[in-house]
């Protein structure tokens, strides 16, 4: 995610600007990061409120620069390998990171954010 | 059903916030509750990013006398308690263990605030230090002394890159391998 997409934002939705000036910062050493974990980020900046942090990034969502898939947390609590445009979408059991299947249904389920590339989670 | 107003959806994430509980089947269904209650794209992708931004931040309230929060596998002796549900709850857990767990939070945020490492090795950082954490707030019966090691080494090799991680790296390695006996 290049900085300079939070610097537009600012300029466009400027009830949001200090918080896209804080992604803009964040930003600068994360790059190349194809995916986005938003917890994983809200807790990189943690001055920046969650409201006003959801606002920024569902904002950045509609601008077009994210696409939001959705996936869970599987049992050891990380993110589940695969992710899907809908939480409707998700399927009843997936593997975790050492392919054991769980139940999905009984996990939380957690927004991520792709950048303009491709790729899985 | 029509858009909510901004304040009726503040209010709808702020309820969320303040009744969910730390069974992770209960935050399940309650997310789905709030779900429910949107229609809006927009206002439904908001309401699952702020529960994102929560749950990865630690913000859940967590004021039941549940003695395990499922397979996440966290103690919680009762009171109130703020925490990671996915792998940072770090109150009424063994002091040792909180320690640990604080200072392997540190070394996440030096590894992936460093310059020295690309984004893929930050981002492997993020999952092994997730792996840590969600290994070390098991029960010690249930703990995976396969996926902490190889998580510790992966933090091994990451701290060799980054200016005065190692030092941390190598404060909280002995208590680790102490917690989970990997000797």
């Amino acid at each position: 995610m290049s900085p300079s997409n939070f610097v537009r934002l600012a300029r466009a939705e400027p009830e949001l600007r200090s918080t896209y000036v804080r992604l803009a910062r964040w930003a600068r050493t994360h790059k190349n990061w194809r995916w986005i974990d938003p917890g994983i980020l809200a807790r990189d900046i943690p001055d920046v409120d969650a409201i006003s942090l959801s606002e920024a990034l569902q904002r950045a969502v509609h601008h077009g620069y994210f696409r939001i898939k959705y996936t869970v947390l599987t049992p050891s609590g990380n993110l589940a390998s695969e992710s899907f445009d809908s939480p409707t979408q998700i399927p009843q059991r997936l593997p975790d990171r050492f392919e054991e299947y769980f139940d999905t249904s009984e996990y939380p389920i957690v927004a991520v954010l792709q950048t303009a590339e491709q790729g899985q989670l | 059903m029509a858009p909510k107003s901004e304040r009726e959806l503040k209010d709808l994430l702020g309820a969320w916030t303040d009744t969910v509980r730390p069974s992770i089947a209960q935050i399940r269904e309650s997310q789905e509750d709030l779900l429910l209650q949107l229609e809006d794209k927009a206002q439904m992708e908001r309401a699952m990013l702020y529960m994102s931004i929560v749950i990865g931040r630690g913000e859940v309230q967590m004021t039941s006398n549940i003695t395990n929060i499922g397979a996440a596998g966290v103690a919680v002796t009762g009171g109130t308690s703020h925490g990671n549900i996915t792998g940072n709850l770090q109150q009424n857990v063994n002091p040792e263990v909180a320690e640990v767990l604080e200072a392997i939070e540190q070394l996440r945020l030096q590894l992936t605030k460093s310059s020295e490492l690309n984004d893929e090795q930050k981002q492997d950082t993020a999952l092994a230090v997730q792996d840590v954490n969600a290994e070390l707030q098991k029960s010690p019966a249930d703990r995976n002394p396969g996926r902490i090691r190889m998580a510790m080494n992966m933090l091994a090799s990451s701290v060799q890159l980054v200016d005065g991680a190692q030092h941390l790296y190598e404060s909280i390695a002995p208590h680790v391998t102490n917690l989970l006996h990997l000797l």
